[in-house]
């Protein structure tokens, strides 16, 4: 009898729980902000960030959103400036719901955004690679730091028998401290510095510059020269009949879209073919889920190529998803938590997240430009790197203090400001 | 002894030896699992008791004579051989990988102490790294060698030791430590190859088959000794079945070496891991 009623019981149960929906209030959506320049000198280089950032949170809805809700990108525009980056975290971040943002690229722009993160509780998710010498603790950087792929690089080249190098960049915080990495690392190594000149942002005015590049003759030219500058330079280095077999470069900005824009500016990629870029990722990696990846991508938004820094910021969005289905919970607090020593499958091959820092452990590779413009990889690490947003070649103080000098020394910016002279390079062991 | 009810000891005979297979299987904890195992195999026995000599009535043996004697005490002899040859094997591969696990955890401790020897950057480099592969052998790759695998970011930072010391500059190259440090180096790569072989090590599967049915034959021929009190045949049969059930689960204990509760746990880069945070402090 007994044995009886309980079956009965858990007949009524069964069938009451299969005809119930399980919650009959639909769920909130999940709001999270994406923040790139739409207009702007960067607006070009952003733009398919943006678009990387939209693809992958389109996935994860069309797979039936996150814990059950659907994620609403909320945009909002950088215009290319630090200043504005922060004020538009700020209405982001004070707008109900958001408290996750996807964006950046610059330099100047994260390093604006985070003081307004930090403050107001929020959590970063920055796509691009920087220059190290920080690790804020809302931030998720699934860029890479400087030993990531500066380092190898320049040791690639050390291996490969180059000797002596000739250092240029735009003057901003980027590429003054990557750059200063790099005569570290060389001092350290056995090769020769022979020069290093920072141009204003956005200079032309390169001939000096490439006259004493020809001058010093370096084995090698580490440029972290950016945006319209890189079109004067290379053509004044290479129209003089210096071609990249002789002086090779290594590119530590120019990634597939800006050498593309500068192939379209001259109606030839002859200028950088033969150069080298250092980088995570590459368009042409082999491997399958890349190819998915790229020409999914290329199909959405009609794009011609897929950056390293592409790759980096739909990697993100899928890096914080699984940490959010971690840790059953959206906030910023419990997505940090989670995230530390996740991994993720992204378009160049698994990433994991750092336990300390909440950077990733990538691999770095080498590419050579094809005349075609397209990047071929030419080297790569044997594992994963570990991130070290502090580089060994100085104390944690000494890049601090570094960091610090640039800031004063351009009042308060993260840039030489226009029309201003070059800061004189701190003390230097070996320097020329 | 009574016969009737037979598919009460063949459902019991069968659920037992389900019950075995579940418990070989399952995670459980050491003495949750010991005291299952040795139940199942008892019960296991005694279900088939009353249906060897139901099947073979007419065979068994009133009195016992000393040739089943004699063949008794070969098989138990060499079922023996075979139980202290298994347990031979797996406790030799067990304290080996210990050994291996104080050897690279050593290594670890002595490279990073040599690179204090060395230039800023190296020895930056080198705590940072050794600081790291200790983090994650004692987090991540532990758990992963629990499961036969390992972790390609403890990989990753043995590689990154590596590149520190073949990229050197030719000063630090010059330095009286480097050629013990590339010593130390290569005797973490190669104690770590051999932990990582022996958390997939096995127990041969004909070593398993010959366990097996050793014990099964030699609780099998205990079944057709003539004793006038069933109590006293079933006391027989159950204390064999519990000696091999414990024998089958001491080899399982500490055949995998890094699972379990037995298994050997990162202590020795825990150590390390204190003393190199214990400097930074």
């Amino acid at each position: 009898m007994i044995a009886l009623m309980t079956l009965a019981v858990l007949t009524y149960v069964l069938l009451v729980s299969a005809v119930t929906p399980a919650d009959p209030r639909p769920r909130p959506p999940l709001r999270v902000g994406v923040l790139h320049s739409h207009t702007g000198r960067l607006a070009g280089a952003e733009k398919p960030l943006h678009h990387a950032t939209v693809m992958a949170i389109n996935e994860i809805n069309a797979k039936g959103g996150l814990l059950g809700r659907e994620i609403v990108p909320v945009l909002a525009d950088g215009r290319s400036r630090g200043k504005v980056f922060a004020q538009e975290t700020k209405r982001l971040l004070a707008s109900g719901g958001v408290r996750t943002i996807f964006g950046g690229y610059e330099s100047a722009a994260r390093r604006s955004m985070i003081p307004v993160v930090e403050r107001d509780g929020g959590l970063l998710v920055y796509p691009a690679v920087y220059e190290g010498g920080e690790t804020s603790r809302r931030v998720i950087y699934t860029g890479a730091t400087p030993n990531q792929y500066i380092t190898p690089a320049v040791q690639w080249f050390l291996d490969n028998g180059a000797r002596s190098f000739f250092l240029v960049g735009s003057d901003y915080i980027y590429p003054r401290v990557s750059l200063a990495l790099v005569h570290s690392q060389l001092s350290s190594s056995g090769g020769r510095v022979t020069g290093e000149e920072y141009l204003p942002p956005g200079s032309e005015n390169v001939k000096e510059t490439v006259r004493r590049i020809r001058k010093t003759e370096p084995d090698v030219i580490v440029s972290a020269l950016a945006g319209d500058t890189n079109g004067p330079f290379f053509s004044a280095l290479r129209g003089g009949g210096r071609d990249a077999q002789r002086i090779p470069t290594l590119n530590l900005v120019a990634d597939e879209w800006e050498l593309r824009s500068q192939e379209a500016r001259r109606k030839s990629g002859a200028f950088v073919a033969g150069d080298y870029v250092a980088a995570n990722y590459f368009e042409s990696l082999p491997d399958a889920a890349n190819t998915r990846f790229v020409r999914e991508f290329k199909r959405r938004y009609g794009a011609a190529h897929v950056s390293d820094t592409v790759a980096a910021a739909y990697t993100g969005v899928h890096l914080w998803a699984r940490a959010v289905r971690a840790a059953g919970d959206t906030s910023p607090e419990a997505v940090l938590r989670s995230v530390r020593g996740a991994s993720v499958k992204a378009p160049g091959g698994t990433v994991y997240a750092d336990r300390q820092n909440r950077h990733l452990w990538k691999r770095a590779r080498v590419g050579r430009i094809r005349l075609d413009g397209r990047i071929e990889p030419v080297w790569s690490s044997e594992a994963v790197i570990r991130p070290a947003p502090y580089s060994p070649y100085r104390s944690k103080q000494e890049w601090d203090s570094l960091v610090s000098y640039l800031y004063q020394g351009w009042g308060r910016r993260w840039a030489r400001p226009p029309g201003g002279s070059q800061l004189p390079l701190e003390s230097r062991p070996g320097a020329p | 002894m009574k016969h009737h009810r037979l598919w009460v000891h063949w459902t019991v005979l069968l659920g037992s030896c389900a019950g075995l297979v579940v418990v070989r299987l399952s995670e459980l904890p050491a003495v949750v699992a010991c005291l299952l195992l040795v139940a199942a195999a008892v019960l296991m026995v005694n279900a088939g008791l009353p249906l060897a000599r139901h099947g073979v009535r007419h065979v068994v043996a009133e009195q016992n004579s000393a040739v089943q004697a004699a063949v008794f005490a070969i098989v138990g002899s060499l079922y023996a051989t075979l139980v202290h040859f298994s347990v031979v094997v797996v406790w030799d591969g067990y304290s080996r990988a210990d050994t291996l696990v104080a050897q690279e955890a050593n290594a670890l401790a002595d490279l990073e102490r040599l690179s204090h020897g060395f230039s800023g950057p190296v020895h930056r480099q080198v705590r940072e790294a050794t600081l790291t592969y200790a983090g994650i052998v004692i987090n991540d790759e532990w758990h992963a060698m629990a499961h036969r695998g390992s972790e390609p970011q403890a990989q990753a930072a043995l590689a990154e030791l590596w590149t520190i010391y073949t990229s050197m500059g030719p000063d630090d190259r010059e330095n009286a430590l480097y050629g013990p440090s590339i010593e130390r180096l290569s005797r973490l790569d190669e104690s770590r190859r051999q932990r990582l072989h022996a958390s997939v090590r096995d127990v041969p599967a004909v070593v398993w088959l010959m366990f097996y049915c050793g014990g099964v034959l030699a609780v099998v021929m205990v079944f057709f000794f003539g004793v006038r009190r069933d109590w006293l045949q079933r006391i027989i049969v159950s204390v064999l079945a519990g000696v091999v059930a414990l024998s089958v689960f001491l080899v399982t204990s500490f055949e995998e070496p890094f699972s379990g509760d037995a298994a050997i746990r990162p202590d020795a880069f825990v150590t390390v891991q204190y003393h190199l945070r214990s400097q930074e402090r």
